[in-house]
This record gives structure tokens, sequence and C-alpha cells, in this order.
């Protein structure tokens, strides 16, 4: 049930942290401390977000550059979050990560197929554990079991591996129809996992007995450009109480390009019958490339497309529209963490330049894009609003 | 079958057994060329050249090769098993970052401007070589879509060097002969339109109309060869070495082609302009293209033909380093590279660098007219003497400012 109230205060922006190269995913931690980042420098970075008035005991590497803010109506102070030093020793892109639910341990996984257990908390961390062809290359998402024993990944390679979140020892494996999984999610109640795929098939695996039990239809997720097999179900989740699943992704117009138009699928976890496809936006508008349920009931998302378009959006299932998307341009939004308390979240944004000019790249003047986090709160009703 | 390169069909189909004297035969065949054009514009850097774990060099991994010290993308793993075949050009630079431009540019060798279209590459390659033997159209071009015959691509060479294009791999509409029409009826429609052209020949110009009689011959060859089209007899083993995809089976009717003696072979794949999702479209693309690519060269190989078949694989350009807020990469003429291998190619090979971060070019620059040059060497043709005669002017066949490849010749 939906508890947001029909008039929703707009997010307000906080601040923006600037990164100096792009990043895959941000998440909180469940303490709400520090927020993390999966680099495609092969780095996880962090950064301390306690309050200002908290204090901070951890070491202090850097201090994050931060730029105003994305709106000039806002008049907040500018919180300046000290970036604290990378987690070191992936390979290529750090492609995913996820918090034990109740220690000190978070689990990352790189394009490479290298999975890493650390401490998190840690000056700086070694890792607990490390797998280095826990996967035969990208591993696309990891997520840990509600109860924190199990660590679930999908890869590029079309395998699904369960492991201990332990020791890291593999307690199960399973192979996908549809080749390559980009996305997985635990059922709340832990007895089940779902993963998508590359063609648009959702698979329901029952991890009792290790086995698929049902498919939903998410065709709607792929097309076959030419030879370019374009899409696929790029994110899974569910509500609270495991009674809704959610799917993102986009209906693909095109390879190449890749236009398609930014969807999201929610699906009856007990019949299986869809509940509401919801498109959001144009061709150029891309891909939902994460959602978050929120503990107030709605849905928060992030859609990223054509280089510049990008946008989030609150969402109640059912309804025909969100009800809340960000009107002004912020680039190519493809990650979201939403805090514990529920009342901060962040998105990242695209900084750059695109294109094919040369910008003196025989003179070593070529920058990279990077990729603005940009921290917005949300003004939550009360109970008198509710 | 065209001569001995079709007795190399039956060769292949027989699990690419050759013998010595079929071998000797073979090489004394005409050269012939397999033009492999992504069109759009493969990333180098998730083919060959890869960077991995630097700030451009995205989420692949390298892997060895067949060559000591040579790698590539993990996403031509087949690929990787036949680089004692192949050359790998690392150290290309060209002009042109617009597709509508760059691809003619590239195709036509970007010659110096003497007022004139210079042909496409297939076209030049059908003129220089002459006649082969097989009967068949001396250039084709199997591409997705619609087909027809594209005599643009001759340029100043005449219509009659265009390509005949066989969309998604299937014979021209109407190829059958109606079965009301007997053996005796189709010899004596042809010996009057054979007539009718030498009367029309007498007062028209002669490029159009030997362009003329020579696709009406074409159309009655192909009407024998229904066979090179006819997928159903491709074996299941091959279906699965070439891909379940339209390129596997665009290159498996590729190779009947040239195994049936077609000069120039040209096969095109659409949708490689990955301005978005590139990391995803080049799992996709890349391995599709590595499948084929690998098979058709491991195949050329077995049976011989490898020597007098010359293989190119290119686009208009590469792609940019940079990755766009899209997670795509844009043009890039700046640094990129192609493949080849066969006749006349030096093999087990890669020429050129680029920078760590592969943004420029690190050892000599080849534009595009050092292909052709290198190209036009590697198929006997000297080009550096040898020109064109277009109505009494000589043209150079190959960018004069450029010169062949050295490195890359056996």
């Amino acid at each position: 049930m939906s508890n947001a109230p029909s008039e929703f205060p707009e997010p307000q922006p906080v601040t923006v942290v600037n990164t100096e190269r792009q990043i895959a995913s941000i998440r909180f931690s469940p303490c709400g401390r520090f927020l993390f980042a999966a680099g495609r420098d092969a780095k996880i970075h962090r950064w301390d977000v306690s309050p200002p008035e908290a204090p901070v005991d951890a070491p202090v590497a850097a201090v994050a550059q931060t730029e105003s803010k994305t709106t000039e109506d806002a008049k907040l102070s500018e919180p300046v979050f000290p970036e604290l030093p990378p987690l070191s020793g992936h390979d290529g892109w750090v492609s995913t990560f996820a918090f034990h639910p109740q220690g000190e341990r978070l689990f990352s996984a790189d394009s490479w197929g290298r999975l890493i257990c650390w401490r998190y908390t840690d000056e700086a961390p070694a890792p607990l554990w490390n797998i280095a062809e826990a996967h035969d290359g990208w591993i696309r998402q990891l997520a840990v079991s509600p109860d924190g024993s199990q660590l679930a990944t999908c890869g590029m390679d079309g395998r699904i591996r369960l492991w201990s979140t332990e020791d890291g020892s593999k307690q199960n494996e399973f192979g996908a129809a549809g080749g390559d999984v980009f996305s997985l999610a635990f059922h709340p109640d832990g007895k089940s996992l779902v993963t998508g795929d590359l063609m648009g098939i959702i698979t329901h695996w029952d991890l009792a007995e290790a086995k698929p039990v049902r498919e939903f239809d998410a065709k709607i997720f792929h097309k076959l450009s030419y030879i370019q097999d374009v899409g696929g179900v790029r994110w899974l989740a569910f509500d609270a109480e495991g009674k809704t699943l959610a799917a993102a992704g986009g209906q693909p117009e095109n390879g190449g390009f890749v236009q398609a138009v930014p969807t999201l699928r929610f699906i009856n976890w007990t019949d299986g019958t869809e509940i509401q496809t919801l498109k959001l936006g144009e061709n150029q508008d891309g891909f939902v490339h994460e959602v978050a349920f929120h503990p107030h009931g709605f849905w928060i998302g992030v859609c990223s497309g054509q280089p510049g378009r990008g946008k989030y959006f609150l969402h109640r299932a059912g309804e025909e529209q969100p009800f809340f998307t960000n009107n002004k341009p912020l680039q190519n939004c493809h990650s979201l963490a939403l805090h514990p308390n529920g009342a901060r979240f962040a998105v990242i944004s695209n900084a750059g330049t695109y294109g094919q000019k040369k910008s003196m790249a025989r003179e070593g003047d070529y920058p990279g894009n990077t990729s603005p986090i940009n921290l917005f709160d949300l003004v939550l009703p009360t109970a008198q609003d509710v | 079958m065209g001569g001995s390169a079709g007795a190399v069909a039956g060769a292949i189909g027989l699990g690419g057994l050759m013998t010595p004297a079929l071998a000797d035969d073979l090489k004394q065949k005409s050269k012939q060329v397999l033009f492999i054009w992504l069109d759009g514009g493969i990333s180098q850097l998730e083919s060959w050249d890869p960077k991995p774990n630097t700030e451009f060099g995205g989420p692949f991994r390298a892997i060895p090769t067949s060559v000591p010290g040579i790698h590539v993308s993990e996403l031509l793993p087949n690929t990787a098993k036949q680089m004692q075949h192949l050359a790998i050009v690392r150290s290309l630079c060209t002009q042109d970052d617009a597709h509508s431009s760059g691809v003619e540019r590239i195709q036509r060798g970007d010659p110096k401007n003497r007022g004139v279209v210079y042909p496409y590459f297939g076209s030049a390659v059908t003129k220089l070589l002459g006649a082969n033997d097989s009967g068949l159209p001396p250039y084709v071009w199997i591409k997705p879509l619609s087909g027809g015959f594209k005599h643009q691509d001759a340029g100043f060479l005449g219509p009659k060097y265009g390509s005949l294009a066989f969309g998604d791999g299937k014979p021209p509409d109407n190829l059958l002969r109606h079965a009301s029409v007997s053996d005796q009826d189709l010899t004596e429609r042809a010996q009057l339109r054979a007539r009718a052209d030498k009367r029309y020949a007498a007062s028209h110009r002669a490029g159009s109309t030997e362009a003329n009689s020579f696709v009406f011959d074409m159309g009655l060859e192909l009407m024998k060869r229904q066979d090179l089209f006819d997928a159903s007899k491709f074996s299941p083993r091959d279906v699965e070495r070439y891909g379940t995809h339209d390129l596997g089976r665009h290159m498996l009717i590729a190779r009947q082609m040239l195994q049936a003696g077609v000069t120039f072979v040209k096969v095109n794949s659409y949708g490689w302009d990955t301005h978005g999702d590139n990391f995803n479209g080049s799992l996709s693309l890349v391995r599709k293209f590595d499948q084929p690519f690998a098979a058709m060269i491991e195949d050329l190989a077995a049976s011989g033909m490898l020597d007098n078949v010359l293989v190119i694989a290119m686009s208009e350009f590469g792609r940019t380093p940079r990755v766009n807020g899209h997670l795509g990469r844009d043009h890039w003429p700046e640094a990129w590279s192609l493949a080849m291998a066969g006749s006349g190619v030096k093999r087990g090979i890669a020429v050129g660098s680029t920078s760590d971060n592969g943004t420029y070019v690190t050892t000599e620059p080849y534009d595009i007219g050092y292909m052709f040059h290198t190209w036009f060497n590697a198929l006997g043709i000297d080009s550096q003497h040898t020109e064109y005669d277009n109505n009494g002017q000589p043209l150079p066949i190959a960018h004069d400012d450029c010169h062949p490849v050295q490195e890359l010749l056996a």
C-alpha cells in the first residue's frame, strides 16, 4: 500500500559530488554513514556522508569536490563529504556491489568475473575472500539474501551462482535459457530468486529445489536489430512484502544508437499476471536502469537514454504516470541509491563530452566523461499528511 | 562449379580435406577477395586493439591468440584461434568521421581528386584482375535488406563493373524461368536479345550497352546456379559453426560464391554504429562476427583457398575511446584497426600501435590509400606502376602519395 500523499513535495537538491571517472552504480551503506560507488576505473569509491554534526572518525584521504546544486532555487547549505580511500583489487569495471543486511560486509563484482568480500568500514579494507573467476567475464549483478547467508550473482556467461557470504564457497549454480543474465533479486521471503536476461525472459527459481519454477513474459525488453540483440531486463526488484515484482528496462527500437522507450513492468508475484506496463518517455529516453521500493510505499527509479537524456521519477504502482518526474535536465541517470532512512537518495548522472571531436587527443588533452552524484532530500509525509 | 574452385567446394564439404594436387591447382587460380564490411564502425577497443584496465578500455578482457604476444578482445575467442592466418593493422588514421562521406572515401580508396569518381575496391579489383572463368558475376554483394545491380560502385570504370547485390543473400527476384518457357525457347530468346543488343549498341555509348548485355548474361548464368543460394544445403555443422544468424548465413553463401569462382564477394553487416550501449552491443555484434569470420578463415585455410583469396574485415572508421553518457562510443577515424588474411598477406602479425589509452597512433599512421596499395600488391597488382585508362586519361589506381605497407606483404 502506498502512503505517499497525492501532493508530494519536490525532492530537494542537497549537493553534487563530482567524480574523476565514470561510475556504474551507487549505494548507501546499511548504517547510512557511507556512500559507495562502483567505478569504471576498477575501484570502489566511498564517501563519508554523515551529517556535519556527527563525528567523523573514519580516515580521510581527500575531500570530495562539490559543486553548485542542480537548482538555483536550492538554498540549503552545501555539505562537503570527505572521500575515503577507495577499495582496490578489481579489474575492468566494478559492475555491481551490495551490502550484507546486518554485518559490515560489502560484496563487489567486476566485468572480468572477480567477486570480492570486504569489511567496508576498515581504514584500508583488504578482501576477506576473493574469487578471481566467479564468472567467465562480466558479472552483471549481485544480491544478498534477506537473511544475509547467501549471495547470488549473474553474468554474461549465462550462469547464475549462489555463494556463501561467510566464506565465498559456491553453493549452487543455474543456467539461464536466454544467455546473458542482466539482473536478479531475492524475494523478501528468501525462498526464491528471480533473474532477467537479454532475451526478455524473467525466471523464478526455487532455491530449495534449485530449479526453475516459472517464467514471466518480458519480451517487450528485447529486440533483434539486424544481428544485434538489444535491450534486456536491466533490473528486478520486489516491494517490501514481496507481492509485486518490478522489471525494468526499455522497449528497444533499434540497435547501434540503441533508442528505447523506458519501460517498467509490474507483475503480480502470486499469479504472475501483469499489473501494469509503464512507458516513461520517448525512444530517446532509453532504459529504466534501476528502481527501488521506498518504505513509504512508492517506487523510485532512474532513466538514461541518448547522451544528455536522463531523469528520475517517483511512482505509485497502479497509477497511470509517476507522481513526480524531475523536469530539469539531469544527464543519463543510470543508478540510484536510497538512504536507509528513506529521506535522502542519490542519482548518478553523466558529465563531459560526447561526439567524435578529436579534442587534442594527440597532445594528451582528451578527457573522459565523469559521473556526478546528485543527492536529493525527500520531504516525507507526516502522519497528518497521510 | 567454376573450375578448380568448384572442386574445392567438395573438399570443404568433406571436412576441409584436400589433395596436394588440388592445392597446386588452386595456386594457379585467379585471385579472389572476400571483403567484410561492418557498416557503422566496429569498435577497435572491443575487437583488434583492446586496452584492458585503462581509462577507455571498457569492461572486457584481452585474450591471447594462437600467435604469442598478440592479444585481441575476449569477444573474439574463435578468431583468436585463427590468428596465425591473420594480419591486424592497428594504426589506421583516416580523415572522415561521417558515415555518408566516410563509406565512400574508404571504399574508393580516397585517391587525389582528378575530377572523376573512383571505383569501389570491388569494382577496381574486378577491372584489374579481368574476367574469371566461372561465368558468374565478378563482383557480388551479399547484404541485409534489398538487392539489385549497384552501378554506382563502378565510378568512371562504367556500369559493367558495378556490384550485383543479393538482398538477404537471396537471388534476384523472378530469376527462375517460368515453367512454360522451354530450354529451346530460352536459347532463342537469348539469341534474339543478343541481336537486339548488338543493333542498339551500334548507336549508343559502349559502357551502357555493355553493362546491359552483361547483366542479362549474368542473369542467365545465375539461372543455372540457384544452388548457390540454397541455405538448406548447408551442413548442420557449418550452420552451427557460422552461426544461426543472418551474418552467419550470409558468410556461408559468400563461401559458396568464392568456391564457385566469383572474383570479389562483399558481405555487409549493418548496425555497428554503437553510439549507445556500445558494450552490450559489442557483446552481441562482435561475437556474431567472430563466429563466421573465424570459421571462414579456418575453412579457406584448410582448403588451400586462403592462398588465393584476400580477406579483409573493416568499417568506415573506429569508435571513440571516450565513453559517452549512453555508454556508447562515437566515430573515431584517428586510431583504429582492421583485419586481413590470405593472398599475398603476411600471416600472424599485428602491425602498428596506438597510445596506451588508444587515442592516437604511435607508429606510422596509415590512411586508406596505404591499404589500397597493400591490397592491390597482395593480389599481384603493382599499385605504383599500374594505371587505369579512362578514355585516354591515365589515372593511378591508388593514392599517389601513399605506398604499399611492406610489413604486411608476404
